[in-house]
């Protein structure tokens, strides 16, 4: 078991994660509404980071620097195009995103940005966020949420009563999902950050009372920001699973006392709703077999939904995880702990494993398929995994992928027996 | 795209033989993630992850490292080494990779040239490494910035007349399940690519690797992309000249096929009004055909500038008595603004047309790369006669059906 608890960072094999101008522009600000993105790059930038998810928004342009640009600087070019923009698109807001070769050269974006807002009276945010900036796309977060935290400081702080944000979830059928829940046990969502989010929204967090942060890795940043300026707490909340989904709406019945009795109504009625159904998939799925591969906080996540599920977990793979994370990992479930595993790695360790189904993100999927090991994606694509419906999909998900018989055809062969 | 998608698609024709990008590790990931989801293949790029504190005393350590570390892990028998636009700006000594054997350098920064030229250059840095030997009855293809499924309608043409080899052999990101990645060329076979009697290449995409085994006695054939039935004939009379034999009955079979079906759709397609976008030599290869099929096109595009482009399409403009706005350098919001008041009934191109295509609804042919929003669209073909009898037929179907999007 030993074997597989590797931690070394193999440079020149297999990146996993992303560049900062990918956290900054792809994961973050990909998902605002009504805003133009201007990338400061030659084409490639631009070109794969429209649309690198299926939900984000916006048009995307590019100041296509040449090499003339790279020497006499692109300042000028960059200026034109955001005023263009403006003229053509009225948004209420544009994003202009600073990578490798403008952030080498040193083009001052944030002089550009100032003197284009200064002239259309539309706010121009830079960001500087060039890929070579930080160690991965963690660091891009943490740019963007600086930067839109700025847009927080304008005006004066009105609280609303109940008012919360929902800090940290990126897919926009999550978000409205979890908006509705919590409208219905009575507070009002100011913004959930970033998914569906509008500049108005974000200018208006700082009136809520309470920060529910989803994904602390990318998040726990900003609330901390917002708990310092505006003295705003925060929570760390998880809606994925039963369990999890109660105790996160326990905790916030913590914090609003006066909703506690709406809050245990609402969790008795969902329980009882969803019981049904999920013991059903229960039956089937028992005793099945499952592999994780995703960044060590969602792993954690994801140990009670599965023993919700009676489903066994038989390995894990992370993705650049700390070292505690690992170990604890380990305790906790007992089953090889890999981090960043090379293909052939992945590859050996699920071939030796043979679980019944292999839950990551897109990644790895077709490396999955090719294996011919059922796999679910766990970002829901499209579709809300949290709360209690979300869980029963999840559910669904899982039964009918574990289920479907193409999997059994294609391991009648010499690799299985 | 920049010219890295190029660069890795061409090395990844090659059985044994590993991208490595230096430079950001976004870089590596950005195109990675383009080419799983178009191809719905697990894709392998390896980087040299530089952060800022590595740049500030040069990247050559980690360059030396990640060598280092795919020779021990992986055991490539060639490595591609790319520059991205940060290590070309701040001028990284990237020629000490060459120090290792089986290492070729590959310059591939984002501001000069788009994919196109990426693949351009990788194919002519990887044949550098040919060596002439004795002569063999052998034709090089390469292949141009294609699908898997148009590479198999060029085995399919050529394994019924000459011996030959792929420059690059692109089947081999489209496997199926439970086996390794396998390309039929290896290291090996592009050594000796010096030794074949000819090198076919299609427009300007692998023409300097062309170039380059001219050097080693090697005539080159340029021909335009085989996309359509007039293109795919010269392309077959082409190989049938330099193989020194007739046309085999079996591709006359298959023209037969492929026109037969084109036929059959005459009374949909004729006078419909297209406009068409993506690299320059397959717009004008794929403007030819829409006039065989009796489409009229209306508007061209091309994401960069070339010299024969506008002349070229212009020509084939003149021959078929019509006029063709022509975009050149520009986007396809140019393009977009142009159809709304020039009304067409087909737009041809990649998926990325796909907004202009729901917005003014419009059916949308998806060819080339990339097509991430539909299934199978890599193991369609454009290229020779099943090429066109699948292109032909889609459009119908989709006028026929009144379909958009």
């Amino acid at each position: 078991m030993s074997k597989w608890l590797s931690s070394k960072q193999h440079l020149g094999i297999l990146p996993r994660g992303g560049c900062s101008f990918l956290g900054c522009r792809v994961v973050i600000c990909g998902q605002i509404r009504n805003v133009v993105h201007i990338v400061h790059s030659p084409i490639g930038c631009a070109y794969y980071s429209w649309d690198y998810r299926a939900d984000s928004r916006g048009y995307c342009f590019t100041t296509d620097l040449n090499e003339m640009d790279i020497i006499f600087g692109g300042e000028n070019k960059l200026l034109k195009a955001v005023l263009k923009v403006i003229e053509e698109f009225k948004p209420d807001a544009v994003f202009i995103y600073e990578t490798c070769s403008s952030g080498i050269i040193g083009d001052d974006i944030q002089f550009v940005a100032e003197k284009a807002s200064q002239i259309t009276e539309v706010p121009v945010l830079a960001f500087e966020c060039a890929g070579f900036r930080g160690r991965s796309q963690n660091f891009g977060h943490k740019i963007a949420n600086l930067c839109l935290f700025k847009l927080m400081l304008d005006g004066e702080r009105n609280a609303i009563p109940n008012g919360v944000n929902v800090i940290g979830d990126f897919n926009s059928k999550d978000a409205e999902a979890l908006e509705g829940m919590l409208r219905r046990i009575g507070l009002n969502v100011v913004c959930t950050f970033t998914a569906n989010a509008t500049i108005e929204k974000i200018r208006n967090m700082k009136n809520a009372s309470l920060n529910l942060v989803q994904c602390s890795r990318s998040s726990e940043f900003l609330a901390k920001l917002m708990e310092e300026k505006f003295g705003i707490p925060y929570l760390d909340v998880n809606f994925f699973g039963i369990e999890n989904c109660c105790e996160s709406l326990r905790r916030i019945a913590e914090f609003f006392p006066t909703h506690s009795s709406v809050i245990e109504d609402f969790i008795d009625r969902n329980l009882r709703r969803i019981e049904g159904k999920l013991r059903e998939y229960r039956k089937s799925l028992e005793g099945k077999t499952v592999f994780i591969c995703h960044g060590a906080q969602r792993v954690f996540y994801w140990i009670k939904p599965f023993e919700e599920l009676e489903m066994d977990i038989v390995g894990v793979a992370t993705y650049f995880s700390k070292k505690d994370d690992r170990e604890k990992l380990l305790r906790m479930l007992g089953v090889p702990v890999v981090d960043n595993p090379s293909v052939d790695e992945l590859e050996e360790m699920l071939l030796d494993l043979k679980p019944d189904l292999v839950v990551s993100d897109d990644k790895i999927r077709h490396l999955v398929h090719k294996l011919s090991i059922p796999f679910l994606n766990g970002r829901g694509q499209g579709k809300a995994y949290v709360g209690f419906s979300g869980f029963l999909d999840f559910s669904k998900d899982v039964y009918e992928t574990v289920n479907t018989k193409i999997w059994t055809l294609a391991r009648r062969d010499r690799f299985w027996n | 795209m920049c010219q890295l998608a190029g660069a890795i698609i061409t090395t990844l024709g090659v059985e044994g033989a590993v991208p490595l990008i230096h430079g950001s590790q976004g870089c590596a990931n950005f195109v990675k993630h383009l080419m799983t989801k178009h191809f719905k293949e697990p894709i392998e790029v390896a980087t040299t992850a530089l952060n800022e504190k590595v740049i500030a005393s040069g990247g050559e350590r980690n360059l030396v490292e990640a060598i280092k570390n795919l020779k021990e892990r992986i055991d490539p028998d060639l490595i591609v080494v790319m520059t991205t636009c940060l290590t070309e700006t701040i001028g990284e000594n990237v020629e000490i990779a060459k120090n290792f054997d089986g290492v070729v350098v590959v310059r591939t920064p984002s501001y000069s040239g788009i994919h196109i030229d990426g693949y351009d250059k990788t194919v002519e840095a990887i044949l550098s490494i040919c060596e002439r030997e004795e002569r063999e009855e052998r034709v090089n293809v390469i292949t141009g910035f294609v699908n898997p499924g148009d590479v198999k309608e060029i085995k399919k043409i050529c394994g019924e007349m000459i011996d030959y080899m792929l420059v690059t052999d692109l089947t081999a990101l489209d496997r199926p399940v439970l086996k390794k990645r396998k390309s039929e060329t290896c290291v090996e076979d592009l050594k000796s690519c010096a030794n074949a009697i000819a090198t076919v290449c299609f427009g300007s995409e692998g023409l300097s690797g062309a170039k380059l085994l001219e050097g080693f006695g090697v005539p080159t054939h340029n021909i335009r992309f085989p996309i359509g039935i007039e293109n795919t004939d010269r392309f077959v009379s082409t190989l049938a000249r330099i193989a020194g034999i007739e046309v085999p009955d079996s591709i006359l079979d298959e023209r037969g096929y492929a026109l037969d079906g084109i036929i059959d759709t005459n009374h949909v397609l004729r006078g419909k009004r297209v406009a068409i976008f993506g690299d320059p030599d397959k717009v004008i290869a794929l403007t030819e055909f829409a006039f065989e099929v009796g489409m009229r096109v209306v508007a061209v595009l091309s994401p960069i500038r070339r010299m024969y482009f506008a002349e070229e399409v212009k020509a084939i403009a003149n021959a078929n008595r019509v006029k063709i706005a022509v975009f050149e350098d520009s986007d396809l919001y140019t393009l977009h603004k142009f159809l709304k008041n020039n009304r067409v009934d087909v737009l041809i191109g990649d998926y990325r047309g796909r907004y202009i295509a729901k917005e003014e609804k419009i059916p949308l042919l998806r060819v080339g790369f990339p097509i991430c929003d539909r299934f199978g669209y890599h193991r369609k073909p454009m290229l020779g006669y099943g090429g066109a009898l699948r292109m032909a037929e889609e459009i119908a179907n989709m006028l026929v059906g009144g379909y958009y999007g």
